[in-house]
């Protein structure tokens, strides 16, 4: 309304100017009358044309640019984080996966592994590579310290240059139980793992864990690591961060034979694992000393040709309320190839699911494309999450159909995925 | 598992296992160095006139540039021969990695196996051109000697990974 009254009185006033031309002398009387229509038969068409567009009129800004942050996460609602390979220099995007909403972006650095999210707290944690220029220059490691209501850097707490870098896997970092705590994977390529006591907000220092590799929470104070003979080595830390026990698991798998996937999973005290034949593996972590559950047979073999479980970044995936174990499958030629078998590397084209209470398998479910990455929400009707390195997207399926409910753009070469709890 | 691999991942493990962490790296390093410098054995191309090739063995398996070449065997990156260098030399720009992982390849030209060493090439963004994921032979981190799933750029060269190279090293059996 107020542009309205403007243009009237622009009006009014140019008749006013076109009464006053009349005036003058007849031969300047009609050049500047000829003026006088023209700017008036301009500001006429300008009026209809302002008046066209006011319908429309957007709203005037006078505030300043700013960055959002995330809404709560409502009741019922599910969100991931996706991770992005990219070009190396890596990132995680949330996603709504109930409403496909790109939600924000963390970058994470070179190789970047995953968001370290704790149960309480404003804050979240990146353990990232960075290179003064670009690609080369001096490297710093740093675990990033991030606000999980702005996505903001709120600080960091540098750390040795030694990250583990490559393909990443969920158990490359973790939190202590109780999140006071965060275990970070190094390898130079020697493997040790780094400790950072994040109330302080101090790096600690590191611990030996020579021919193991990946972390596994295993209590307030203490975590675990698979090793190459097969084995699996329990470390226990004080309240300072420093090692004051190991004891190992031995036998827990074949490493010559049949080899433990890296990848592992998590239902209360249970540790859920993989072998590259299928094999399920339990590591229970109640107790003082790591104690193996008797586990089942997910694979299915014969002539030298069967199902097994694919890749190596992320094929399990736990259900707490339904207690059903998810594992991604590949139909795989197990016969060893000119420089040996690499069965276990192959992308999965079903998710099998498993009740872990009696170890029956109770679907199979058929994907739409190969993949290499799973995850579930955490709720009794579960989202099932699948992406592949090689299709930019996220998948969000229905695990009683099978059914896609809908695919999400997450960047360019999705890695990891890891559902977000509800607070 | 040959003869080769067995006695290298038996002395790696066992030095892993019982050794320092330093140590570790020193004598690795020193393996993978002794490795870099030995002559590349006459075994690198074969003809098919020296033997059979075996039924269902792809047509590029004597083509360095291809990922069918029989040493890509247990490459899984982008190949160097694609990006400014060859098969067994980094591109222009780039830092081989002194450290390296190792594989054993069925040559098809002579029906012998040998051990080959994969270098990456570091310092530069990724090539993106002719990548070659084949992972016969690969191990999981916890023995990372035969492990192709982490970027090799150690020793001394930029973290960032450009492209891999590779060299027979040995006869394996």
């Amino acid at each position: 309304m107020a542009k309205l009254m403007t243009d009237s009185n622009l009006f009014a006033s140019s008749r006013a100017a076109r009464n006053r031309e009349a005036a003058l002398n007849e031969g300047e009387n009609m050049r500047k009358l000829s003026a006088s229509f023209g700017r008036t038969f301009g500001l006429a068409l300008a009026l209809g044309a302002a008046a066209h567009v006011n319908a429309q009129a957007p709203t005037i800004s006078d505030t300043e640019v700013i960055a959002r942050e995330l809404p709560e996460q409502k009741a019922g609602e599910r969100w991931v984080w996706s991770g992005d390979f990219a070009s190396g220099y890596a990132r995680s995007v949330l996603v709504n996966a109930d409403t496909g909403e790109y939600l924000g972006t963390v970058d994470t650095g070179w190789y970047g592994i995953k968001p370290d999210i704790p149960k309480t707290g404003d804050v979240f944690y990146n353990h990232g590579v960075f290179m003064a220029r670009g690609f080369r220059g001096q490297r710093v490691d740093a675990v990033e310290i991030l606000n999980r209501h702005s996505l903001n850097k709120e600080g960091e707490i540098l750390v040795p240059p030694k990250m583990v870098r490559g393909w990443p896997n969920t158990n490359h970092s973790a939190l202590s139980d109780d999140d006071r705590f965060l275990f970070l994977q190094f390898f130079t390529p020697a493997s040790s793992i780094g400790i950072v006591d994040l109330q302080a907000r101090k790096y600690v220092g590191e611990i030996e864990t020579a021919g193991c590799a990946h972390i596994m929470a295993a209590g307030p104070r203490r975590f675990f690591s698979l090793c190459g003979d097969g084995s699996a080595l329990a470390v226990s830390i004080d309240d300072q961060g420093q090692e004051v026990a190991r004891e190992k698991l031995q036998k827990l798998f074949n490493p010559d034979k049949d080899p433990l996937h890296g990848t592992g999973v998590r239902n209360g005290d249970d540790w859920y694992f993989v072998t590259e034949l299928g094999d399920v593996k339990i590591v229970d972590v109640s107790g003082q000393m790591l104690r193996q559950k008797k586990g089942w047979k997910a694979g299915e073999q014969a002539n030298e040709r069967g199902w097994v479980p694919g890749e190596i970044q992320q094929n399990l995936a736990f259900n707490g309320p339904t207690n059903q174990l998810f594992v991604l499958m590949a139909d795989a030629s197990l016969a060893p190839k000119g420089g040996g078998t690499d069965y276990h590397r192959q992308m999965g084209t079903e998710v099998w699911v498993w009740d872990a209470a009696t170890a029956t398998r109770t679907r199979r479910i058929k994907l739409k494309d190969p993949q290499n990455a799973i995850a579930v929400s955490n709720d009794e009707r579960p989202n099932l999450y699948t992406s592949s390195t090689w299709a930019p997207k996220l998948d969000v399926i229905d695990p009683e159909n099978g059914s896609v409910l809908r695919s999400i753009v997450v960047g360019s070469t999705p890695t990891l995925i890891q559902p977000v709890t509800r607070r | 598992m040959n003869w080769f691999d067995k006695l290298f991942l038996s002395s790696a493990s066992k030095l892993a296992a019982e050794t320092s962490r330093r140590s570790f790296i020193a004598k690795l390093g020193v393996v993978a160095a002794g490795g870099m410098v030995l002559p590349l054995l006459p075994v690198a191309r074969f003809g098919q006139a020296h033997a059979a090739i075996p039924d269902g063995v792809p047509a590029g398996w004597n083509d360095d540039k291809t990922c069918d070449y029989w040493a890509n065997c247990a490459t899984d990156g982008w190949l160097c021969s694609c990006c400014g260098g060859t098969s067994t030399d980094c591109p222009p720009g780039s830092q081989p990695s002194p450290i390296a992982w190792v594989g054993t390849c069925l040559n098809p030209g002579d029906g012998k196996a040998y051990v080959v060493q994969y270098n990456d090439c570091c310092g530069l963004s990724a090539c993106g051109r002719c990548f070659c994921n084949r992972n016969e032979g690969d191990t999981q981190k916890y023995r990372p000697q035969k492990s192709n799933s982490v970027t090799w750029c150690y020793g001394g060269v930029d973290s960032t990974y450009h492209c891999t190279v590779q060299r027979v090293i040995a006869l394996a059996e």
